[in-house]
């Protein structure tokens, strides 16, 4: 008799650490493209904590935070393609999609602020309730080497980084910001993402 | 801005940090659908950069957010999620149990476990409901983080400001031996203890109703206290932890 296949180390582990793992990242994605209503809750458990994260650290409002993040699980779903079509991984790929939306409402509310003589707010008011076991979501472990990598960057460019990836500012918004040449900004982007990139794509099996 | 093809090389990067202005950014889409070697370099960025999604902290999902969700892309929620209660499987166990026993004591035997099972589980039901009551009805979330010990921790409050209850969420790292974290309401007069929570190292969440007294509460606080404090020991009295409404 055949023996039957050993089961994997992914098995042995506990559902919600194993939820991105590449096996279960592909099948994921299969039953969403089949329109797997089950699919659509497990991946809104695991995507959640984070586009509410991201989208909140851009906009500062918990309710508009909240509009963008159902408006982009609404286009993933109506959007989402096979594996072999789009091999970004589902957490990544809805954080861009939120991103869109999420700089759509900034840059549209900066236009109203222009229009109304509106002074630009500045805090660093972060409105989200911190995930109270922030160490066992799944992809926690890759939230500290994107530290690690940021933290290893020039000063001055992870602040461009920052300004440009985590508050959805431009290259002149962040010269103004920052009071520095346009040109300066620019080369500063382009060489903090030339740095993390080296950092980033050295993280092996990082959606595991 | 020149239309050589070296400006789109030097703005793959801010393309994909979304970090172009609005004209150019369409000026680069436009770009991308007919080169070939831009889509390639712009494709390969964006899967080296993906690991930047997680670079945020993880943030509690607010009260209904998830029925929110899955509602704005499946429809409203009528049926598709409802599962039978658990009292109604209890209820059918109990009639199987007395319609198949053959032997009377067995039967009372089946009949007494079945009743305490359906009276554990009402009450587990009742306290979930009242929680998600809670829950569903909060108007304000406030959240306070600390560091102590070997690592940190946080207090949660979500305010239901309808029914004047609290769901509290209180996480952090063990307490040391003969300590134990306590949540105080905060008042105009000092600290008023409300709750003991225990020793830590695991989430605790619970449901709280304002002072029976009428109090006045301005939030609340986190402390640590010594379980039996020994004699002449300094009580720690500055809350490490503390929200406010």
């Amino acid at each position: 008799m055949t023996p039957g296949p050993k089961p994997s180390a992914d098995a042995a582990r506990p559902v919600r650490h194993r939820l991105l793992a590449p096996a279960r990242e592909a099948e994921l994605r299969a039953r969403l493209c089949a329109r797997d209503e089950r699919a659509l809750s497990e991946l809104v458990d695991v995507a959640t904590p984070w586009l509410v994260g991201l989208v909140q650290g851009m906009l500062r409002d918990p309710d508009e935070a909240e509009d963008v993040v159902v408006e982009t699980f609404r286009l993933a779903w109506s959007s989402i393609k096979p594996a072999a079509e789009d091999g970004t991984p589902l957490v990544p790929w809805l954080a861009r999609i939120a991103r869109n939306r999420a700089i759509d409402h900034l840059r549209a509310d900066r236009r109203r602020r222009v229009r109304q003589g509106v002074v630009q707010r500045d805090t660093d008011d972060r409105t989200g309730a911190v995930y109270p076991d922030e160490a066992a979501t799944p992809g926690w472990h890759v939230h500290g080497e994107v530290h690690r990598a940021l933290a290893a960057l020039p000063a001055e460019q992870g602040t461009v980084i920052r300004l440009a990836y985590f508050e959805g500012l431009t290259h002149s918004e962040i010269a103004d910001r920052l009071d520095a040449p346009l040109g300066t900004v620019k080369t500063r982007l382009r060489l903090a993402v030339s740095k993390l990139r080296g950092t980033l794509a050295a993280l092996e099996g990082w959606t595991r | 801005m020149t239309e050589t093809h070296d400006w789109y090389v030097e703005q793959r990067e801010a393309f994909v940090l979304l970090a172009l202005e609005a004209d150019d950014m369409q000026t680069f889409e436009d770009h991308l659908g007919r080169c070939e070697t831009c889509l390639t370099a712009v494709a390969a960025l964006e899967r080296d950069l993906a690991p930047l999604a997680y670079g945020v902290r993880p943030v509690a999902v607010p009260p209904g957010m998830r029925r929110r969700i899955t509602d704005a892309v499946l429809g409203p929620s009528t049926g598709r999620t409802a599962s039978r209660a658990p009292w109604l499987i209890a209820a059918a166990a109990l009639f199987a149990a007395a319609a198949s026993g053959t032997v009377a004591w067995q039967r009372d035997v089946a009949l007494r476990d079945v009743q305490a099972t359906l009276a554990a589980m009402q009450l587990r039901d009742s306290t979930l409901a009242d929680s998600l009551s809670v829950m569903s009805n909060t108007s304000r979330v406030m959240q306070a983080s600390f560091r102590g010990g070997d690592g940190t921790g946080g207090l949660v409050v979500m305010a239901d400001e309808r029914s004047h209850r609290w769901r509290v969420v209180v996480h952090g790292p063990a307490a040391p031996d003969g300590m134990s974290y306590l949540v105080c309401f905060i008042t105009p007069t000092g600290l008023k203890h409300a709750v003991t929570v225990g020793r830590g190292g695991t989430p605790t969440s619970f449901t709280l109703g304002m002072p029976a007294d009428g109090t006045t509460v301005l939030g609340a606080a986190l402390l640590l206290q010594a379980d039996v404090p020994a004699p002449g020991a300094v009580t720690v009295e500055t809350p490490i932890a503390e929200v406010r409404l």
